[in-house]
């Protein structure tokens, strides 16, 4: 190699290279942008471009805490906690017994169950939204949480049912044997060999419906009417209705709160996700 | 599925990330101090009802995140010996991508197109924030799904919003079966993929 040519590559390389970083800064700058400013004075926000603040105020989040007249942020961080922890729990449990059994057990019509289950993955919520209003509202149970929690205890959610149930088929058969052989019934080996085998795949699936019940807006907004059932994500849509542009601080600060459980997952993820997926390397 | 469990992550519509959005592009937002930098004017995108729907376009494509991550989980599938024998035929970068990568890598692009459409049709929390649920200005983001919203839980017409929802379900079903026959003739599968 000349040393035309390594001029040459290393100028493409930094070319390439100033083109990545500006890439990176516009898919990072407005979540930066939003952590700066929620502690930014509120003519700062507006004249200030730049992810940090000149100097540091609070003030921001203790106004946007009650920043609602009718309730404070509070309490829709209550609700969305209560909600997301018992859709985990729900979710969880309901999913792998459903799991397990199209994955270990045999019954009738098992594999037309599992196509109608793959058929609920694809159906779009909208289509499901309005006959479900109808049935919980027969119930009395708008302006609860019971239509976000109560399904879940039925294994609705086909996608964690489905990662389950491709995690399951991978754990050898032959534990399930060995422990039938020492009297295990089905529901002893899922209690004893199933479920500490696939603490990976239950780990995902309690993460991810922890951040979809954290992000879902639509059932909320339908569920939950009053003020102070209302959720985080709802919480901050009124604000948005309520504030305009004077109240940017105090709604940055609130999205900032509300976006904290998700970008703490983000970071920490990464490594037990990809522990997690991992197909259980057995140790025999 | 390390990839998917993320792309499934990023896709999340969230509210606090359409609020900055709406501050990004209001009137005296992020956006437009930027192009005042370069002497451009801007002009308030949300509020606009020629531009308040490619604002939402532009948050969509900002959470390239789910795509990418696939791609990538794609890339990584490749055998690199494909890449050898096309090194070997003489092929350069260019040729390389567009015989052997691209090639090899359109059942993953088939897959992120068909997922991609599908979650296009059903946004709802980025158009409801920007418009304050009204779908305004002058309905340029009255999308299907917020629109169904507002007549079943609005207007309180179920029959309607009901109705309106096995429509949805038709287009985007249609949709998905036209992406699939089109998809006969630009996607390769490994195994029919005579090599």
């Amino acid at each position: 190699m000349t040393v035309v040519d390594i001029q040459a590559s290393s100028a493409r390389q930094v070319g390439r290279t100033v083109l990545l970083i500006a890439l990176a800064v516009v898919l990072i700058y407005p979540v930066a942008w939003l952590i700066g400013s929620s502690v930014k004075s509120p003519n700062e926000i507006i004249g200030n471009l730049s992810v940090i603040p000149e100097d540091i105020t609070w003030s921001n989040y203790v106004h946007g805490w009650t920043g609602l007249p009718s309730a404070t942020f509070g309490t829709f961080f209550l609700n969305s906690t209560l909600i997301a922890v018992a859709t985990v729990v729900a979710n969880t449990v309901s999913c792998a017994l459903t799991a397990y059994a199209f994955a270990r057990l045999r019954f009738p019509l098992r594999g037309w169950w599992f196509s109608v289950m793959i058929c609920t993955l694809l159906l779009p919520s909208h289509v499901l939204i309005v006959p479900q209003y109808a049935l919980f509202r027969w119930l009395g149970w708008v302006n609860t949480p019971l239509p976000l929690i109560v399904p879940k205890l039925l294994a609705t959610e086909a996608f964690f049912v489905f990662l389950m149930v491709q995690f399951i088929r991978g754990i050898p058969r032959d534990l399930d044997e060995a422990a039938k052989v020492d009297g295990c019934s089905p529901y002893t080996v899922f209690l004893n060999v199933i479920m500490p085998l696939s603490r990976p795949a239950l780990v995902t699936t309690a993460i991810l419906s922890f951040i979809w019940t954290w992000n879902d807006f639509l059932t909320q907004l339908i569920y939950l009417p009053d003020v102070d059932r209302q959720t985080a994500p709802i919480g901050l849509s009124a604000f948005v209705v309520s504030g305009g542009e004077t109240a940017l601080g105090p709604l940055f600060a609130m999205s900032v709160l509300s976006l904290l459980p998700v970008l703490l997952f983000f970071v920490g993820f990464q490594r037990l996700l990809s522990s997690a997926i991992q197909p259980a390397r057995l140790r025999r | 599925m390390t990839q998917l469990a993320w792309a499934v992550l990023m896709r999340q519509q969230n509210v606090a990330i359409a609020v900055v959005w709406q501050a990004m592009f209001s009137g005296g937002g992020a956006v437009n101090q930027f192009l005042a930098l370069f002497g451009i004017e801007g002009r308030p995108w949300v509020n606009d009802p020629d531009t308040a729907l490619l604002t939402l376009i532009a948050l969509a494509v900002w959470q390239l995140g789910a795509p990418m991550v696939i791609f990538l989980a794609g890339l990584k599938q490749i055998p690199t010996d494909y890449f050898e024998a096309a090194a070997l035929d003489g092929a350069g970068r260019w040729r390389t991508f567009r015989n052997v990568t691209l090639p090899t890598l359109s059942p993953v692009i088939f897959f992120n197109l068909v997922l991609e459409t599908i979650a296009g049709f059903q946004g709802f929390t980025a158009a409801y924030i920007v418009s304050n649920g009204t779908g305004g200005p002058t309905d340029s983001t009255l999308v299907y799904t917020l629109y169904l919203y507002l007549k079943g839980f609005g207007d309180l017409e179920m029959g309607y919003a009901s109705a309106m929802a096995w429509a949805f379900l038709f287009a985007v079903g249609s949709l998905t079966a036209l992406l699939f026959v089109a998809g006969r003739f630009w996607v390769h599968y490994a195994d029919d993929w005579g090599l």
